[in-house]
């Protein structure tokens, strides 16, 4: 029975002014053109995510996002290289969602290829329409077709069979502009067999109110391992939305953390499918919010073969009006037999009005598989705090060490050694201030 | 052991992959037209004699229907239903008389209680349970009643209840279930047919479990059951439902809608064995069971336990609710879910935390074979007043053979920092180790299978109460046949 017209909500203001920006680029590729042209199509159809998607629930972007931000024009600052980084890391800086090509070394890199997707439109096209053309993200949101209508450019990385870099590549998000901008970011990251590289992405708060729509494929081809981090510094009157959509062929590895610091809305999305057997990937992230910060996490692990692993780490600490999000899928196809996943996550809620939504899923089409999830959400333990007390420890610290060791399990996911400093750095910075108010 | 020669003989009885209750009693019954319209729902309210505001109120539910979108986002799928190709109202004709006694029921209908092993003066005698047995829409006869009436417990068809205590149910109906509150509750609402009304005064501790056994016979006729259980202050009882329905090839709709109202110090149990005819081994056929459950403990200390044994229908969608809104206040959500063939279910329970020291306990057991897709999916929600609320949830699932699905969708959202809330949830399959001991010692693979589940699914089965408890057991072994080998 067609009794029952179904309801769209009107155009906002920000579905049109997006909307109002997209079109074809004048260096398009035909199959571009047409890939953006059913992008815009789809995005006009279906407009900004909101809570009556199943995947949008709990971060209501129509909600949080009403004016909307005009793309960005192209930035003049200087950026100057990060404090911690001088020697140990090789940094690419994308400004108001432009590559700075003067930050694209090439003499420092061996067995990679590094452009941006401005320059590779012309000399790899071949490359692009390989990667963003085939591109099957497991859940396709209305936000990625708005990335693919939007996107000006982004990094391409293309390391080559064997190759290994040393230093973690670190791509930094930087926005000088002073009225509210979006930018819409598209890298692409191809990793030969038995490749290894490490990839941070740096989200800076930026001058003024933001938005970054960023979408990074990653294929990873046999043995090839990946080290991806995420690091969002974001303002509260700013948004973020990462998707990081990897592919992981035999044996590869791939391996995510991200930590976010907060943001009006930050979410950081992980789309994992295993398409070799052996394949492993280790997903974990810290969610630390304050004010009135929203963050969300979710995380996609699709199982298309067997004998493939899954570990994930989550943990969420909010404080004030803070709202932490954490949506984990485990999907196992029918044959993907031998299948090893599990999922933890774990929010720690230190005021009256923060909260914390959680939605563990697993989806099993395969019976000879172990996954399994847990989930909890609570305060501080009273009896650790008591035990630390008793042997004098101020209350202050005991209350500081507890949240800083509830992250630990994430931290020690990650392998490079750089990352792990700084995470560990802006985490602390963070939970000082947390805990510090809360105290008060 | 005992299970294990039972289910011999229910493989004998089963013999030919037939359906064990499929058949069709054939009673001349009353339908309203076929489809559904405001006419329908006046018909409706008409051939039950029901007070005007009861008319206005079916009427403001059908428009809010109208308004409404079937749900989508549930993990099953099944063709469009088209709502104006199916009867909304049937009754056994007989009706116009009410019978006084069992001498007077028609002979045609107590022979189809026979056959589903309901002997109802023995079950009378001997098990002390009061039946309000539901054949087709109607209630046929309500049993046991002066028993009940002595300790001023009103337990009756709703209908009746309508003319009897209309003031009761106007006070009640719809006040956990709200007319618009979905798709199906709506409809439901706008043309339920019967149901129970059970009402347990201030204190009282109702001397027998009230139990309802719910048919649906007549072909392409929906079943729109809808029960309203009130306990008041320091009251008790225990509630059974169970079901069976006759083989046919044609899916039918069955949307139930359950309220539960619990005040201070009150509890209710109720209790579900649901063994609707759940399509053929092709997946032809089968019943669409889509049913609200929602239970509100208004008061503190109010406790609502439900526990289900959900074998049948074609397609589940059940999600039994508490709202804890007393502080203090329990929920407890017992399930077992089986699905074989094509079956397809989704199913779960919502905890609402609202008052404070309320707290709230989850087992939920799914077992999948065949080509078969089982899914729980369920809500924790602590709300900004729920101090110290406290959530368990275990979900396990099992898989048997590689062909079925079983997927875990938990929902929790917490708003109190001195909340605790903890989900487990496993996935496994019987283990070659398991199958090899059992038929070491001389049983065959399928009465393994049945004792490994049953053995699985033991923290649920102990909360049946007895009646149930051998029914249900019964009902997992002849559900998971031909799932091995």
């Amino acid at each position: 029975m067609t009794l029952k017209p179904v309801k769209s909500a009107p155009r906002s203001d920000a579905e049109s002014l997006y909307l109002s920006a997209a079109g074809a680029r004048a260096d398009d590729a035909p199959w571009l053109a047409a890939l953006r042209k059913q992008a815009t199509e789809e995005f006009s159809q279906i407009g900004l995510p909101h809570r009556r998607m199943e995947a949008w629930k709990y971060t209501d972007l129509r909600a949080l996002d009403r004016a909307g931000f005009a793309p960005a024009q192209a930035g003049t600052t200087v950026v100057p290289p990060l404090a911690h980084g001088v020697g140990e890391i090789d940094e690419i800086v994308i400004l108001n969602g432009l590559v700075v090509e003067e930050s694209l070394r090439p003499e420092r890199f061996s067995g990679i290829t590094i452009m941006s997707i401005r320059t590779a439109l012309t000399e790899a096209p071949q490359v692009l329409e390989n990667t963003i053309g085939a591109a099957r993200p497991l859940d396709r949101s209305s936000l990625y077709a708005l990335n693919l209508s939007l996107m000006n450019d982004g990094l391409v990385l293309i390391a080559e069979k064997g190759a290994s870099h040393p230093r973690p590549i670190v791509l930094r998000y930087v926005n000088d502009s002073v009225e509210p901008t979006s930018v819409h970011v598209r890298n692409v990251i191809v990793a030969g067999e038995g490749a290894k590289i490490t990839l941070v992405e740096n989200r800076e708060a930026g001058t003024g109110a933001n938005f970054l729509n960023a979408v990074t494929d990653l294929r990873l081809a046999d043995t090839a391992q990946v080290n991806h981090y995420k690091f969002d510094q974001c303002s509260s009157e700013s948004l973020t939305v990462t998707l990081a959509n990897a592919d992981l062929g035999a044996e590869a590895r791939y391996e995510n953390v991200g930590l976010s610091l907060g943001g009006k809305a930050a979410r950081v999305e992980t789309q994992v499918r295993f398409s070799g057997e052996g394949g492993l990937a280790r997903l974990g992230g810290v969610l630390a919010g304050e004010g009135r910060d929203h963050i969300d996490h979710t995380t996609l692990a699709r199982h298309d073969v067997p004998g493939c692993a899954c570990e994930e780490e989550f943990r969420a600490i909010l404080t004030d009006q803070a709202r932490g999000v954490f949506q984990g899928q485990i999907s196992v196809a029918p044959n993907a037999q031998k299948t090893d996943s599990r999922m933890l996550m774990r929010g720690l809620l230190l005021s009256e009005d923060a909260s914390m939504r959680c939605k563990p899923e697993l989806e099993i089409y395969a019976d000879d598989v172990k996954c399994a999830h847990g989930t909890s959400v609570g305060n501080i333990d009273d009896d650790a705090l008591f035990y630390m007390m008793s042997r004098g420890i101020p209350q202050i610290e005991a209350r500081a060490l507890l949240v800083e060791a509830f992250s630990k399990d994430v931290v020690e996911l990650i392998t490079d050694e750089w990352v792990r400093q700084q995470f560990t750095r802006q985490l602390t910075d963070k939970l000082g201030r947390i805990v510090g108010d809360w105290s008060s | 052991m005992s299970q294990v020669d039972e289910k011999v003989e229910d493989l004998q009885d089963n013999a030919g992959d037939k359906y064990k209750y499929g058949f069709v009693t054939d009673i001349e019954t009353e339908k309203a037209p076929k489809g559904l319209s405001r006419e329908t729902v006046r018909f409706i309210s008409a051939k039950k004699n029901e007070p005007e505001w009861m008319l206005e109120w079916r009427l403001e539910a059908f428009e809010r229907w109208l308004q409404m979108e079937e749900p989508t986002w549930p993990k099953v799928t099944y063709p469009e239903i088209d709502f104006q190709d199916a009867y909304y109202y049937a009754a056994p004709k007989s009706n116009d008389d009410r019978p006084k006694s069992l001498d007077e029921v028609d002979p045609e209908l107590l022979r189809t209680y026979e056959k589903l092993g309901i002997p109802l003066i023995e079950q009378q005698m001997l098990a002390g349970v009061a039946v309000d047995a539901v054949f087709d829409s109607v209630s046929v006869v309500t049993t046991f009643k002066e028993r009940l009436a002595e300790d001023g417990v009103i337990f009756c068809p709703i209908s009746e209840a309508l003319q009897s205590h209309p003031e009761l149910v106007r006070k009640y109906l719809g006040t956990v279930v709200p007319q618009s509150d979905n798709f199906y509750a709506a409809l439901n609402s706008a043309v339920f047919s019967d149901g129970s009304c059970v009402y347990i005064p201030k204190g009282v501790r109702c001397p027998m479990e009230l139990s309802t056994y719910f048919r649906i016979n007549e072909a392409e006729t929906g079943q729109f059951e809808r029960t309203l259980i009130i306990a008041e202050e320091g009251a008790y009882c225990s509630y059974l439902e169970g079901c069976t329905a006759p083989q046919r090839d044609e899916n039918q709709l069955h949307a139930a809608v359950v309220e539960l109202v619990i005040l201070k110090d009150a509890e209710i149990k109720y209790s579900t064995v649901q063994n609707w005819y759940p399509g053929n081994a092709d997946g032809e056929g089968g019943i669409y069971n889509f049913v609200t459950k929602r239970a509100d403990c208004r008061g503190d200390n109010a406790k609502v336990s439900w526990t289900q044994v959900e074998t049948g229908s074609a397609v589940t969608w059940k999600y039994p609710s508490c709202i804890l809104r007393g502080d203090n206040s329990v929920g407890e959500f017992y399930s077992i879910a089986i699905t074989n063939n094509h079956q397809q279910a989704d199913t779960g329970t919502k905890m609402i935390h609202l008052g404070k020291n309320t707290s709230s306990r989850i087992i939920s057991k799914g077992i999948s074979a065949g080509k078969s897709q089982s899914t729980y999916r369920g809500l924790v929600s602590a709300h900004k007043r729920a101090a110290n609320a406290r959530n368990y949830t275990q979900c396990d699932s099992l898989l048997i053979g590689d062909t079925c699905g079983a997927h875990t969708v938990p929902y929790i959202e917490v708003n109190n920092p001195s909340v605790m809330i903890e989900h487990e949830a496993t996935t496994s399959k019987i283990s070659e180790e398991q199958l090899f001991y059992t038929r070491q010692r001389g049983i065959d693979e399928e009465a393994a299978v049945a004792l490994i589940v049953n053995g699985f699914c033991r923290e649920v089965m102990q909360q049946l109460p007895m009646e149930f408890a051998v029914e249900a057991q019964k009902l997992v072994a002849i559900s998971l046949e031909g799932s091995v080998g």
